[in-house]
């Protein structure tokens, strides 16, 4: 990785040259010590342009065999300065090469940012993951995050186990609150933005920080892990370099014939056995009309004698005949094409440095009519005065997004607020003219309507794209200053500030044309006895908005102290105070009667009760979506860090942190939590007694200390919030959002680390392996309470986790010369455990639940990982019913209530963990003249999902189903080939849940996939059209490319579930003049 | 190393000189409630209070549902509570319990935060603690007559099950049931207390008043067969609440004949709903809809007629769609009918159900009533059951008259060809305590 860095620095330094022709010439070589002139065994030698490498053998000789032209060689080795060299070719001596060896140490000086301070690697006791830019740049993506994936070791994106809430996970979880994010830092400050508002072309190294040694500095928010992001700075003396880079990647689209639904054949017969049973008669008779399918409306025509049965039957073959997933695939999704441009421009005076980059990234969304933009600028200026005394930084981000989801998904689709669009719904006919479908109301009250002079009430779903489209914007600035000083030798005080705004805007108007507005204006048309219409909800359009703005300043004073002592001794000490303060407000509401020409609206009245159209007896208020929202944070932290070494052998490393915060009704005392770290570090490869040769690099790392975490939605005290639209008295209220909990704590994780850092002789091969134990202590809980309390669940500081694992991370050259190989390989290990937890949980709550929980509610239980997969023993189908039989008090059994009801946690099978306890990356690249090829191979194993099945509630009710059903036993002698129940004569809850939460549908998630491959091209710089280029690069991009293998025989995807992730390509140039 | 010092002091001082800058409200709309305004919007949650259960309104005798209907129901607990089942909720959250003891909860917190606030004594203070006071009597009445054994006339009362009664807003005190003589003696007392502190009247009609807390108390005496004291309560409740609503004045084509908080309404509270509720299969019960005499106005004030000769009952006290379930004048007229009637004064008892139902039939077309003895109370009982259908009051009703003789009610249902009883002193009577409160805090469960 950090060969990548320093050729990228070479990169940016050289000027363009030439390179002639085809014709190799060979370049011999040696590579020396430049004190002592012996010959240095496994110096590493790269020539760009074309990035061949060679090692040098045991007489430090090394050959390259180039094109005729001039290069620039760049010679590196352990313990050595890197050297940079030009030649010429075709020359016929030998190149001599000297190195000059390191002063500091064994390592070359390579810093990691931990927001506060830039550490050099041999001063960090902690756990520290860098990725460097080509890391970064590597994947083609819009957002920042996604690049993180399969390339950090010991960061997983999260695929199940309430993903929502929890999306990234760093060495496991250690929380059972609703605060499981790692905090995300850019350039010094906690970023409080959006992370897709950052640009990845603006960022030059992210670092992750795993434990307490690296992260304690973050304190009370570094529980979850700390990611630092910094951005890219121009430098000094350098002439204007410009940067280009473009691409566009093609994504698939969405598969609807994926989706596990009934099928229409299966759909149509349960519609006719729900009729014959007169099941529809309670919504036929309805006062409210709600909507019937237009098979159970032509089955009514049929009984009637209105049509005939024959004709009734074919209608509904026709019917039959339609399959609403044709419209989607073709009318409503389309290839995603993300295009990105990005352009950088960086220079530098002798005092000052700049660097001003400029992005753009547009869109076009896999649902018709759906689009995004991304227009981002960063300037920074460092300023250098008093002979480098004074340093001063300015920086500003802008970022600018917007977006239009005019489309429809199949979300959209709906028949009415449960049930999804019916499956032989035609949206367009022949001619690709869109269609009405069934919607809301029986279609024989809407032509009653319409002929009562009620607007137009048919629902054409092809016609709605881009009537109502929302449109999204947000506008967020980062302004950062900073100055320090140095006040005496080794001394420098610093202060830090920033000031954070996003502004954002989510608006839809939906055009009077929409359905949403027709049938709203619908609703509340009042009829008289004569017949005589009025409106209140006034014809036109509907005008939504929402907006939200938010602030925070930041400012930090910091004091930085050095010394050496007789060249053995080396103190670093940082200390400072930092202060903060964020608020956040968000406004909501709605115009009736809108429009657009000019720009007006009508007022309504919010208060009073209006019947509604299609259900005479019932009445209702006015949509009112006026919302206010404010929300404040305030931290104050007083922090400090010191580092001594000596002889660059020894380290030991202390941190302390305070923070304080405005939690709500906490005493002054109990706001406030100190958290701290220790850290020790031994260079085993400096002692004199060290002398193992193959192996020259060799350190130890230990740590040891706490990181904290807040849910800051709680409090010691019984807290109400103000709703203030109570329907049935206007008059405002309050709700009571928190008991009252006298003993609320702060959140803290304990962790200890251990590293190995190794580096074999010239850098062949070189590691990290790391062990933890993080335990989280006085951990936030949510556990159901006896409703008798007045409280359904509560939450307080009644949980232990304790999580355990490894991080290996390698990285090898195996291959050097013309063609080279090299290859990096991630292996993380986390095994987690729930130690403590007060209460104990319904076993029916970890049935009902795949993986133990999700929105924030989680079932913990003691022994096993937070998220987990446990399932009831499954006995097969009874061979004459195809009822599901399962096991109570160990004998076969249907009494599904009591199965479910009387299983205990003993009884019940645990599977093993919801989420990968073993996962990594093998990423292979490899590099003959100009190209490189890089694949990366992903992995994912020990754990467990559920497969999801049919479900009897939804399909007797005429909802539709799962395609499971078509595999359903129907006779006997099918339990031999299915284990899919048979249909219940009547609805059973219990039959469902059962098999919902029987051992049948749960399989092992272990997989491997080919994540992804990018194929780079470095133009040769001879050609006459690229003379001005410093580098030039082709580049494919292709992700989410095949699952090479998995343990389920299913079809199921363990991490996508029955669709599949989409797979992209992308084309893109880089470019640097 | 000395300038460290200093900026350390420094520093700190300036922490600790932004004292406030901590105070700030994390969001805004938060409070911990400690003035009475507080107590006020606490008490105004008309999401937690004035709502009631649905149970009775479905194990009573007052509405049928037909096959179709009953198989088109989404929930066991309509299914089960209909059909008097064993096990009626299969082991789902029943709100009929989990929002009663809501408003406990909620009452309490408001009955601590007042013992902490400085203007004890003043109007406002007191008018919040009988309020608290109200809803928590309000709330265990509901509980009594959903999860608990009818009281007894004539019977030990102190060895029943009653319900959990809590007087503090402490989540983790977990008292056992009280016994059923102990429940309605607790009852009694907050209701006591309430009547001292209450105002006559309150606006809205959501908010307790005193006539409403009389209404309270003479169901309650009804319960207990305290039949002076209750019909008295109720007079004096018609005494302080003097509107009156003459059903001639009311436009009964309208979907909605009566308006929000109209005079006939005491004290709002509405029932939680169902999907049976609002079934369209679902109707009156057909000996029920045939008791309304042509001249009486409630049939069409309340009902709308269906095809097939059914009625649907969908025009409720509330204005709204919502199902009135709180105190009404009609409700404290037949109470102190009944109450004078089984006391012995049966010319009062006449007095008040003529004074009534002067007000339900068509003008000209009432002829008072002058009957006697048994045929008087006949009449005042159906008229009670005409008068407060769909309240979820007459299960309480069945409950009381299935201790008398003459009056022991089965109740019947026949769904999909199968009969179901419910014989006058079952035990399902009282229905089961959820599974999940049985789970977590080990009371015990009604025997079945």
């Amino acid at each position: 990785m950090k060969k990548f860095l320093i050729l990228f620095t070479v990169v940016l330094y050289c000027a363009a040259h030439e390179i002639c022709g085809q014709a190799l010439s060979a370049l011999s070589g040696v590579v020396t010590d430049s004190r002592t002139g012996a010959v240095l065994e496994g110096a590493f030698v790269t020539a760009e342009p074309g990035r061949a490498s060679a090692v040098a053998d045991a007489e430090g000789r090394f050959v390259l065999s180039l094109p005729v032209g001039g290069y620039e060689l760049t010679v590196q080795s352990l313990g050595y300065a890197t050297l940079k060299s030009r030649v010429d070719l075709p020359t016929d001596r030998e190149v001599k090469l000297s190195l000059e060896p390191l002063e500091m140490g064994l390592e070359e000086v390579q810093v990691l940012a931990t927001g506060y301070q830039e550490i050099p690697k041999n001063r960090a006791s902690g756990s520290f993951v860098q990725l460097d830019q080509e890391l970064v740049t590597r994947r083609v993506s819009t957002g920042f995050v996604d690049r993180l994936e399969d390339v950090t070791s010991g960061l997983i994106i999260n695929r199940t186990g309430d993903t929502g809430r929890d999306p990234i996970t760093i060495r496991g979880r250690s929380t059972l609150g609703r605060y499981s994010q790692p905090l995300v830092v850019i350039d010094n400050f906690p970023f409080d933005g959006s992370l897709d508002d950052i640009n990845p072309n603006d960022i030059a190294s992210v670092t992750v920080l795993r434990d307490a040694a690296a992260a304690s500095i973050w304190g009370a928010r570094a529980g979850n892990g700390v990611i630092v992001v910094t951005t890219k700075s121009g430098r000094r003396e350098q002439p204007l370099q410009a940067s280009l880079s473009a691409n566009a990647n093609w994504i698939q689209h969405p598969d609807p014939f994926l989706a596990p639904n009934l099928s229409v054949s299966d759909f149509i017969n349960v519609e006719r056995q729900l009729f014959s049973s007169g099941f529809y008669n309670t919504a036929e008779s309805s006062l409210s009309n709600p909507v019937l399918s237009p098979v159970v409306e032509t089955l009514i025509l049929a009984r009637d004698g209105v049509i005939s049965q024959s004709e009734a039957d074919s209608q509904i073959a026709r019917l039959g005949g339609y399959d609403l997933r044709d419209y989607l695939d073709r009318d409503l999704y389309q290839t995603q094409l993300n295009q990105q441009y990005s352009l950088g421009l960086a220079g530098g005076g002798k005092h000052h440095a700049y660097r001003i980059g400029l992005g753009l990234d547009e869109n076009r969304e896999s649902r018709v009519g759906d689009r995004a933009r991304r227009v981002s600028v960063m300037v920074k200026n460092d300023l250098n005065l008093l002979k480098d005394r004074l340093q001063l930084q300015t920086a500003i981000f802008g970022v600018k997004t917007t977006g239009t989801a005019g489309g429809l998904g199949p979300e959209d689709l709906m028949v009415n607020s449960m049930a999804e669009l019916y499956p032989y719904s035609r949206l367009s006919d022949e001619n690709g003219n869109p269609l009405a479908v069934s919607k809301d109301y029986r279609e024989s009250f809407k032509r009653q309507a319409e002929e009562n002079g009620l607007l137009d009430w048919a629902y054409v779903p092809l016609g709605e794209i881009g009537l109502s489209p929302e449109e999204s914007q947000r506008d967020d600035w980062r302004l950062n200053l900073g100055g320090n000083y140095r006040l005496a030798k080794g001394l420098k005080a610093a202060i830090l500030y920033q000031y954070w705004q996003n502004q954002g805007r989510t608006e839809t108007v939906y055009s009077s044309a929409s359905y949403f507005a027709r049938n709203l204006v619908n609703s509340y048309t009042q009829s008289d006895a004569s017949g005589r219409l009025s409106y209140p909800i006034p014809k036109g359009g509907i005008y939504d908005w929402m907006d939200h703005r938010a602030y925070s300043h930041t400012a930090r004073a910091q004091l930085d102290y050095e010394k050496s002592w007789k060249e053995d001794w080396t103190l670093n000490l940082l200390g400072g105070a930092e202060v903060k303060s964020h608020q956040a407000t968000g406004l909501s509401g709605r115009y009736y009667g809108f429009n657009p020409e000019l720009y007006s609206s009508q007022a309504v009245d919010y208060t009073g009760l209006f019947s509604q159209y299609y259900a005479p007896q019932s009445s209702a208020r006015i949509p009112n979506r006026d919302g206010q929202t404010r929300s404040t944070d305030r931290f104050t932290s007083l922090f400090a860090n010191g580092a001594l070494v000596y002889q660059n052998r020894y380290l030991l490393t202390l941190s302390a942190r305070k923070d304080a915060s405005n939690l709500f009704g906490v005493e002054a005392n109990q706001k406030a939590v100190p958290l701290w770290s220790a850290g020790l570090g031994w260079t085993l490869s400096g002692e004199d007694f060290y002398r193992w040769k193959a192996m020259p690099f060799v350190k130890l790392r230990l740590s040891y200390g706490y990181n904290g975490n807040v849910d800051r939605s709680l409090s010691a005290f019984t807290t109400a919030r103000t709703v203030t639209f109570n329907p049935v008295t206007q008059i405002p209220y309050s709700q009571i959002v928190n008991p009252p909990n006298e003993n609320l704590r702060w959140e803290r994780i304990r962790i200890f680390n251990a590293g190995l850092d190794f580096e074999t002789r010239s850098g062949r091969l070189a590691g990290t392996f790391e062990a933890f134990r993080k335990q989280g202590v006085d951990l936030i809980g949510t556990t159901p309470y006896a409703p008798s309390t007045g409280i359904s669940t509560f939450t307080g500081n009644n949980a232990a986790m304790l999580t355990t694992g490894y991080d290996l991370s390698l990285e090898s050259q195996n291959l050097g010369g013309q063609l080279s190989w090299s290859t990096v390989f991630l292996l993380s290990g986390v095994r987690e455990e729930v130690t403590a937890y007060e209460n104990e949980v319904a076993v029916q709550n970890l049935l009902l639940n795949g993986t133990s929980g999700s929105g924030g509610t989680y079932f913990p239980v003691v022994g096993k990982p937070l998220f987990a997969v446990y399932s009831l023993p499954w006995e097969g189908l009874n061979p004459d019913t195809g009822a599901p039989v399962g096991l109570l008090d160990g004998e076969p059994s249907e009494d599904y209530r009591a199965i479910i009801n009387s299983a205990t946690l003993e009884e019940i099978i645990y599977h093993g963990p919801a989420r990968p306890t073993v996962f990594g990356s093998l990423r292979n690249t490899l590099a003959y003249r100009g190209f490189s090829l890089s694949a990366n191979i992903s992995y994912r194993f020990g754990y467990y999902f559920r497969r999801s099945s049919v479900q009897y509630e939804t399909i007797l009710q005429g909802l539709g189903g799962h395609s499971d059903y078509a595999l359903r036993w129907q006779n006997p002698g099918d339990e031999m080939s299915t284990q899919v129940p048979s249909q219940p004569a009547a609805r059973d809850a219990f039959r469902d849940q059962f098999y919902r939460s029987s051992s049948v549908l749960v399989e092992k998630g272990d997989h491997i996939r080919l994540q992804d491959i990018r194929l780079g091209y470095r133009l040769p710089l001879a050609a006459t059209w690229t003379k001005s280029f410093r580098n030039a690069e082709l580049f494919l991009y292709a992700n989410n490319l095949a699952m090479l293998w998995k343990s389920t025989e299913t079809d199921w995807d363990p991490d996508f579930g029955a669709s599949r992730p989409l797979k992209s390509i992308a084309v893109g140039i880089n470019l640097d003049f | 190393m000395k300038k460290l010092h200093y900026i350390y002091l420094a520093s700190a001082w300036v922490l600790s000189g932004c004292e406030g800058f901590l105070d700030a409200k994390p969001e805004q709309s938060l409070v911990v409630p400690h003035t009475l305004d507080d107590v006020q919007a606490l008490l105004d949650n008309t999401v937690v209070f004035n709502v009631q259960p649905s149970i009775p309104y479905l194990a009573a005798d007052e509405f049928e549902i037909s096959d179709a209907g009953f198989t088109a129901l989404a929930t066991p607990q309509e299914r089960g509570v209909y059909l008097w089942e064993d096990d009626p909720y299969q082991g789902q959250p029943v709100a009929d319990w989990t929002r009663l003891y809501q408003q406990v909860f909620y009452a309490n917190v408001a009955l601590q935060t007042l013992e902490g606030s400085p203007d004890k004594g003043s109007d406002q203070y007191n008018h919040l603690k009988g309020s608290a006071l109200f809803y928590r009597a309000y709330a265990y009445h509901q509980l009594l007559q959903v999860f608990a054994m009818p009281y007894l006339q004539s019977g030990d009362n102190s060895k029943t099950l009653g319900i959990v009664l809590r007087d503090r807003a402490d989540i983790n005190a977990q008292p056992k049931r009280a016994s059923l003589e102990d429940s309605y003696r607790q009852l009694v007392s907050d209701l006591e207390m309430a009547l001292a502190l209450l105002p006559d009247s309150s606006v809205p009609k959501t908010r307790p008043s005193r006539a409403a807390a009389l209404g309270l108390m003479s169901r309650v005496l009804m319960d207990t067969f305290q039949f002076r004291q209750a019909a008295e309560s109720a007079e004096k409740a018609l005494g302080i609440y003097v509107e009156r609503v003459d059903f001639n004045t009311l436009n009964l084509s309208l979907p909605r004949p009566f308006t929000a908080f109209n005079g006939e309404m005491v004290f709002y509270s509405s029932l939680l709903t169902n999907g049976f509720m609002r079934s369209a299969e679902a109707s009156v019960d057909s000996a029920l809809i045939a008791s309304y005499g042509p001249a009486d106005l409630r049939k069409q004030a309340y009902f709308i007629a269906r095809a097939g000769g059914k009625f649907t009952f969908s025009k409720f006290l509330t204005g709204t769609n919502q199902f009135f379930g709180g105190i009404s004048v009609g409700e404290l007229y037949l109470t102190a009918a009944e109450g004078f009637f089984r006391s012995g004064d049966e010319e009062k008892a006449r007095d008040f159900l003529n004074r009534l139902l002067a007000l339900r039939y068509k003008t000209g077309f009432f002829e008072p009533v002058v009957s006697t003895g048994q045929v008087l109370l006949d009449r005042i009982v159906m008229e009670r059951r005409k008068e407060l259908v769909g309240r979820g009051l007459r299960w309480a009703d069945i409950r009381r008259l299935n201790q008398w003789e003459g009056s022991k009610t089965t109740l019947q249902r026949s769904v999909l060809g199968q009969e179901y009883q419910l014989l006058p002193g079952s035990a399902k009577y009282a229905f089961p305590i959820p599974d999940e409160e049985l789970a977590r805090s080990g009371i015990l469960q009604n025997p079945r």
